[in-house]
């Protein structure tokens, strides 16, 4: 317990630590917030031009994929805005720095994770903020506190299933230089949650709830929350559940990776 | 191979054969990426898969042949067209690696381009023709409009490869101002993926957004090419389109010229 609250208290240090760097060049700071906004604005630019020629796609209207859309994404904000560091480890191992996080007395995959924290998550969240309460508002929907407390909980699950395999997939660097990049075809397989589960193969819809379960992110949740009859409540209940699943798989991941490391020397 | 070797040949050839070694040191990533991307197109093709089943009729001149075929072949222009070039501008000057460039007896926007072209051999064309081979028979894409069209198609994509280099060698460039270019790129990158029609044709924006991306340098990339092999070229015509490739390859290669003068006089080079 102290040891989880000296982490937490070093957490706050970094934070703030990273986002004084953040701001050294800071024109770049805005225009990276930008960047990063605009990446998602790409999606958003389909789902109007889906629209513009039907009215429901899937069963699914479009401000009810735009609220998709916004739970699809806003996990890998949180992820961009405070523990963007696992893509790093590839080339810590390389160097050797390895080393120095195993001597501290501080946990390695707590190191790893806060490495980078890149404000322009922000741009990621101010989009999916936007596109959920324009969703929110053209349906005039009235969500009640329970309801608005399990939307938190589901993003918090979707979340922890994304940071989760950020670093399951990249500790693979720890067996083979080029297996690190499974983490971009899962980042890639995540972009399938921004629209509705019904659009896909059979196969793909079993991918999505299985091995790969982005449908918990966004999907289960938000058809449960608007009463759509294409979800499950059972799945719905249990998506946060999915986070914490894969929180374990990924450590176990994580532990065998750590345990064959073997430095290159400094 | 000898020194001799190396000295014997051109120097632009050498360098392109650097940009080459250089990507191909790299070749399992770069094989697994043309995976990761196909992959990543899929999804884009069964929304508007989905769309179609749904209810047939065309958007705006695409029907779902033209469609696919437009999603498939942008990714794999766009991807043909990809260089790492801004970023190797950006990282030589700000290490200041760029002083044994400068000392090379080559014009630096030559052998930058020289380079990119040898990369661009490993880590796009292959894919892409990839790609583009096994889309045509298993995904059974639209053949182009016509012969001539196919050949201007060719043209066309060389010609974004040169609008597409010149954009990012000035991304490069704006390094020696800025000195972080990381947000300017990332902005360019995104607004140029929507702008160049790569993610979907320019036609179906909202009417203001497709003046912008007329104005833009960006569709002379993706959309120009797709345009001609789809026979979608009424307004101006291929060669029109085409002349407005060459008439952005001169703007921005000489605005180019005119950036790399002015930031060569401002070049600090810390240390040495």
């Amino acid at each position: 317990m102290t040891r989880l609250l000296f982490h937490l208290r070093l957490f706050r240090r970094m934070l703030y630590m990273h986002n004084r760097a953040n701001v050294t060049y800071r024109g770049d700071f805005w225009l990276k917030i930008l960047g990063l906004a605009l990446r998602n604005v790409v999606g958003i630019v389909i789902v109007f031009a889906l629209f513009s020629r039907v009215t429901v796609l899937a069963g699914w209207t479009r401000p009810e994929v735009m609220m998709l859309y916004a739970l699809a994404i806003a996990p890998r904000g949180v992820l961009q805005l405070f523990c963007n560091g696992a893509w790093q480890l590839r080339n810590y191992i390389r160097r050797g720095q390895l080393d120095q996080f195993l001597t501290r007395p501080l946990s390695p995959v707590f190191q790893t994770l806060t490495l980078t924290m890149s404000i322009e998550g922000l741009g990621t969240l101010v989009v999916a903020l936007l596109a959920f309460g324009s969703g929110y508002a053209e349906q005039g929907l009235g969500w009640g506190p329970a309801q608005w407390l399990y939307l938190l909980v589901a993003i918090a699950g979707g979340t922890l299933l994304a940071v989760s395999l950020d670093v399951g997939m990249h500790a693979l660097v720890f067996w083979s230089r080029d297996a690190g990049q499974l983490q971009w075809f899962v980042e890639q397989t995540a972009e399938f949650a921004q629209y509705p589960l019904g659009l896909y193969h059979r196969t793909i819809q079993v991918a999505l709830s299985t091995a790969l379960p982005f449908a918990f992110v966004s999907f289960y949740p938000l058809a449960m929350l608007l009463g759509k009859p294409d979800g499950s409540v059972t799945l719905a209940l249990l998506s946060p559940l999915v986070g914490v699943l894969f929180a374990f798989l990924m450590s176990r991941i994580w532990n065998a990776g750590l345990a064959r490391y073997q430095s290159t020397g400094n | 191979m000898t020194t001799a070797g190396i000295a014997r040949r051109p120097k632009y050839v050498a360098l392109f054969s650097m940009g080459l070694s250089d990507a191909l040191a790299y070749r399992t990533s770069a094989a697994i990426s043309w995976v990761i991307n196909g992959w990543s197109v899929l999804i884009v093709v069964y929304v508007w898969y989905s769309l179609f089943a749904q209810d047939g009729a065309p958007v705006a001149q695409f029907d779902w042949q033209a469609m696919k075929t437009y999603l498939i072949l942008a990714h794999a222009v766009n991807w043909f067209m990809q260089s790492d070039v801004s970023w190797i501008v950006a990282d030589a000057v700000q290490n200041g690696n760029i002083v044994t460039d400068l000392t090379r007896p080559a014009d630096y926007m030559l052998s930058k381009f020289s380079q990119a072209i040898g990369g661009s051999l490993v880590n796009g064309t292959i894919g892409t023709v990839i790609l583009f081979g096994s889309s045509i028979i298993f995904l059974h894409l639209q053949a182009p409009a016509s012969p001539a069209a196919a050949g201007l198609f060719i043209l066309a994509c060389v010609l974004g490869y040169g609008v597409n280099f010149l954009i990012s060698y000035l991304m490069g460039l704006s390094t020696c101002w800025l000195t972080n270019n990381q947000g300017l790129s990332w902005v360019l990158w995104y607004a140029g993926r929507i702008l160049a029609g790569t993610v979907i044709p320019i036609s179906l924006f909202p009417g203001w957004l497709q003046t912008v991306a007329w104005a833009s340098p960006f569709q002379a990339t993706v959309s120009t090419p797709l345009l001609i092999y789809l026979g979608h070229d009424q307004q101006g015509g291929a060669l029109g389109l085409i002349g407005v490739q060459v008439a952005w390859i001169i703007g921005l290669g000489a605005f180019s010229r005119w950036l790399y003068a002015r930031a060569m006089r401002r070049l600090e080079i810390q240390g040495g």
